[in-house]
């Protein structure tokens, strides 16, 4: 086990590794750089010149490169380089306190939606709530995240009566200044900001869960003890709670692991929608001002997430299944 | 005699299939009377395994069924699932075939042991638990497995684990489908000992279907010969052996390798009849080495022509 979980983290290592190097590279392969879309009275190619050589851009491709990895072995990310040049760990941090929680949320809506849709389609197989469900899964799977946010916006989010833009009420926000505000008042406010988003991520990623659900109950439903534990009188329900939904955890959770990464695509125009100012945002705003230092570091720690998501899911899967040995 | 622990009564079982109906049991009937063993032989695909599991509700639901199943006078399927569920482990318990799979890869034996005392309300906490103990000691395993996952052990001990689960309700009647297919000869023989203790020692009622003649000559008091949903022939289970009054049956037996045996193992030729459709005569006048043509075309009845011996045969092989 130990010896498993050294192996594991020397390869998490490579990955992190692997994964730094190419954002550096892939930033730097477009043409143009921070300084080059200037556009002043003032911006001569001298003043061009003298800009790049403040931010380091006039030295080689590999001087800035030992630069960078030199930084990141002091846990230094870099300075932003939009002035007043803040660092990039106080740039992130920020946002990233609104997205984990809006993340979470999407994926605890994807999976309760997703595994009960995936559960009824299984459940009568065959059946016309079985192809309603499928079908269901299937549009949502194929539905542009954009799309579906926008449409939010303009039928849901007034029915519900739900914030369509921000991560806190401005009238809040001043009350906050002013001292009055309980954490409860808060907490409530930023719930209420974030479901939307949270709700247009959870209803595209449901789709895979309700497949991935109803493909792995329907195969252990057809399983010799299923058959066992009905000949046993348990009733239906508690067949499918005790002995096929288990089963079924194991492929769950791996999705829940691989889906990190592709939910930060979502977040991406997410957030642009409902301009909502998480990591999504930040990234897109770093973009367009060719801020490689942010953009190194909001990668570097998508990355992380994602090496060690799916590193946590292997090291689950004895818990959920016995037959599984790491080594 | 006293009254049956199990009755089946003109037992009836058709499929709904694509363009058609297929009627894979045809008014089966049998008794079981306390501590009896009962055999059910035939080839594959003679209804055998679907008489068990119409006896449980746990048929497919494009099957219907008609006849009656009685549990000390009680009637099964009168009231369909929820009636039949009561029932279940309750009165009858199962150990199916291929019982390697009978256990739920992840939970424990135990938790799996206890599952259906808690659910029928027979014992529950501490009690269940010593009790799955118990059980696990009854069949020759030892009490610690009942922390053992499935995979942990053997076919033959997952096959007593099997048997241990199907006895924790106390049921009246045991029905093991092909109990010992998949373990080798050994172990074969150690379970179907096992059974006949446990029906010997708890007043068990078995009811064991298998192919396998000699098995039920050894084990079983009583045996059905099924052939294509019919019963061929029932009687005393060495008698069916020794003096076997329908073709089928001898030739079944005949089919039965010998230990040490030379020259070729012998078979019977030919395919059943198909089931999707009433058989104008005898179900197995094609493949048998008697038939005449009365056989192709006259229905011969299940007629009881010797003390607790039925046969279904125009021309049975009676020898005094």
């Amino acid at each position: 086990m130990t010896k498993y979980l050294l192996k594991r983290l020397a390869f998490a290592a490579l990955t992190i590794f692997a994964a730094l190097t190419v954002n550096f590279i892939l930033f730097r392969a477009l043409p143009g750089d921070a300084v080059s879309g200037l556009k002043c009275r003032q911006c001569t190619p001298e003043f061009k010149e003298a800009q790049r050589a403040a931010l380091g851009l006039d030295q080689s491709l590999w001087q800035q490169y030992v630069l960078y990895l030199k930084g990141l072995l002091h846990g230094d990310l870099g300075n932003s380089w939009r002035p007043p040049h803040p660092t990039v760990w106080s740039q992130l941090w920020g946002p990233i306190k609104r997205t984990l929680p809006m993340i979470l949320l999407g994926t605890v809506f994807s999976v309760v939606i997703g595994v009960a849709l995936g559960l009824l389609a299984a459940w009568r197989r065959g059946s016309m709530l079985d192809r309603t469900a499928t079908g269901m899964s299937l549009a949502a799977y194929s539905m542009p995240t954009q799309w579906l946010a926008l449409l939010m916006v303009l039928y849901l989010a007034g029915w519900l009566g739900l914030p369509t833009s921000g991560v806190k009420d401005p009238d809040l926000e001043i009350a906050q200044l002013l001292g009055d505000v309980g954490w409860w008042d808060l907490f409530i406010d930023q719930l209420r900001h974030m479901i939307l988003p949270a709700l247009a991520i959870g209803i595209v990623f449901a789709g895979d869960y309700a497949i991935i659900t109803r493909s792995a109950l329907v195969e252990t439903l057809s399983e010799d003890f299923v058959l066992t534990a009905r000949a046993k009188g348990l009733s239906r329900w508690t067949v499918i709670r005790r002995h096929a939904l288990p089963n079924a955890a194991l492929p769950i959770v791996t999705l829940i692991a691989l889906s990190l990464g592709t939910v930060v695509g979502g977040v991406l125009v997410v957030e642009y929608v409902f301009s909502y100012s998480g990591i999504g945002l930040t990234v897109v705003q770093a973009i367009s001002e060719r801020d490689y230092p942010v953009l190194q570091g909001a990668f570097l720690l998508l990355t992380v997430a994602v090496v060690f998501a799916n590193l946590f899911a292997d090291l689950l899967y004895p818990k959920l299944d016995p037959r599984v040995v790491l080594r | 005699m006293a009254d049956p622990v199990l009755r089946v009564d003109e037992l009836n079982v058709w499929f709904e299939v694509p363009g058609g109906e297929v009627h894979p049991v045809r008014d089966v009937s049998f008794e079981l009377q306390r501590g009896e063993r009962l055999g059910l032989v035939g080839e594959s695909g003679c209804g055998k395994t679907t008489v068990m599991l119409a006896l449980m509700g746990l048929l497919p639901p494009n099957a219907s069924v008609s006849g009656r199943v009685l549990i000390n006078g009680v009637d099964l399927l009168e009231r369909g699932e929820v009636s039949v569920r009561e029932h279940r482990w309750r009165d009858v318990a199962m150990v199916f075939q291929g019982a390697m799979n009978a256990f739920n890869p992840v939970r424990r034996i135990g938790v799996q042991l206890v599952e259906p005392m808690v659910f029928h309300g027979v014992e529950k906490g501490a009690a269940a638990k010593s009790r799955a103990c118990e059980l696990l000691e009854l069949v020759g395993l030892p009490a610690t497995r009942f922390e053992s996952f499935p995979h942990e052990l053997s076919g033959g001990q997952r096959q007593r684990a099997a048997i241990a689960m199907a006895l924790a309700c106390r049921p009246k009647v045991l029905l093991a489908d092909e109990p010992t297919t998949a373990l080798d000869v050994i172990v074969q023989a150690q379970v179907l000992d096992l059974l006949q203790q446990l029906s010997d020692d708890l007043g068990l009622s078995l009811l064991i279907v298998t192919h396998d003649l000699p098995i039920v000559a050894s084990l079983c008091h009583r045996s059905v010969v099924m052939y294509a949903g019919q019963v061929a022939e029932s009687g005393a289970a060495l008698d069916l052996v020794r003096n076997p009054f329908h073709p089928y049956t001898r030739l079944l037996h005949a089919a039965t390798p010998e230990i040490g045996g030379s020259g070729p193992i012998a078979s019977i030729p030919g395919v059943p009849p198909r089931l999707d459709h009433p058989f104008p005569g005898c179900a197995f006048v094609d493949r048998c080495d008697v038939a005449d043509d009365a056989c192709a075309s006259q229905q011969p009845q299940l007629l009881e022509i010797a003390q607790g011996r039925a046969v279904r045969c125009l021309h049975p092989e009676v020898h005094q």
